[in-house]
């Protein structure tokens, strides 16, 4: 039951974080951002159980909080584009690359049948399978963002460089 | 474990990284100053909670997963209030990293 609960819990995280980052008024993004934040902490305290849940849904609400201040104290809603259009494509292209891995990666862990070991063996430490499976087996799904990374870098460097 | 509570556990981390993805692709997806702020902290809280949902699978061997969720959850707060201090004195609030324009406000 409570693996249930925890389920709906993170649907409902994962719609109010879409929603927050869509929204067009800091009202909105403050609602989105709670809803997500108080999911997420409620999610945890019925999988872990404990005080961590708790102390998350309390972290999380205030630094929602602050940020909503922020945001309304002074009128933010940037309206501009940013000033070097190179710069930020490369920044753009690399949290794409970003996102498409842990995408891949988190399917990956999830449901390919090598990971079975991982969901099914109780009596086996989780988390030195993955260690293991991160450092010897898939250490492709490792290398890439981290190639991608110092790709970023080098290649931020020399094309950014002709426009001081 | 039953198989509909192992699938179960498992859509929990694919949900999880959801909202990883959701939060990083904010940050490219909508370009000005503010989101990426918000993309920031979206993505750190998905991984405090994955990371403290996956430590969970096991009764030992998830010490180290339970630190990366606490060490997440503790960079939340830090990451608003540095990225927030950092972004409005750069004036990236006011939609450009313009340093003339500040300059020439100066004098």
């Amino acid at each position: 039951m409570t693996v249930v609960l925890a389920f709906l819990l993170l649907v409902l995280a994962l719609l109010a974080a879409l929603r927050s980052v869509t929204a067009a008024s800091t009202e909105r993004l403050l609602w989105g951002s709670l809803i997500s934040s108080i999911a997420l902490g409620l999610a945890v305290q019925l999988r872990g159980g404990g005080y961590y849940g708790i102390l998350m849904v309390a972290v999380f609400v205030i630094t929602d909080l602050m940020v909503y201040l922020f945001f309304r104290s002074l009128h933010l809603m940037p309206a501009r584009p940013p000033r070097s259009a190179r710069s930020d494509r490369i920044y753009r292209v690399f949290f794409l690359w970003l996102s498409l891995c842990a995408a891949a990666g988190s399917l990956a862990f999830a449901f390919m049948p090598a990971s079975d070991e991982l969901w099914k063996a109780p009596s086996v430490s989780a988390a030195s399978l993955l260690y293991e499976r991160m450092w010897s087996g898939d250490w492709l799904l490792t290398i890439l963002p981290v190639l991608g990374l110092v790709v970023l870098v080098a290649g931020g460097f020399f094309l950014v460089r002709g426009e001081q | 474990m039953s198989e509909y509570v192992i699938f179960l556990q498992r859509l929990s981390l694919v949900l999880c990284a959801a909202i990883f993805v959701t939060g990083v692709a904010t940050i490219f997806l909508r370009r000005l100053a503010g989101w990426i702020l918000i993309g920031q902290l979206t993505s750190l809280k998905a991984v405090a909670a994955c990371a403290f949902l996956l430590s969970r699978l096991d009764q030992k061997g998830g010490g180290d997963l339970a630190v990366a969720s606490l060490v997440a959850m503790g960079m939340v707060p830090s990451i608003a209030a540095v990225g927030a201090l950092v972004l409005h004195r750069c004036g990236r609030f006011q939609g450009t990293l313009d340093l003339d324009e500040e300059t020439g406000l100066r004098h």
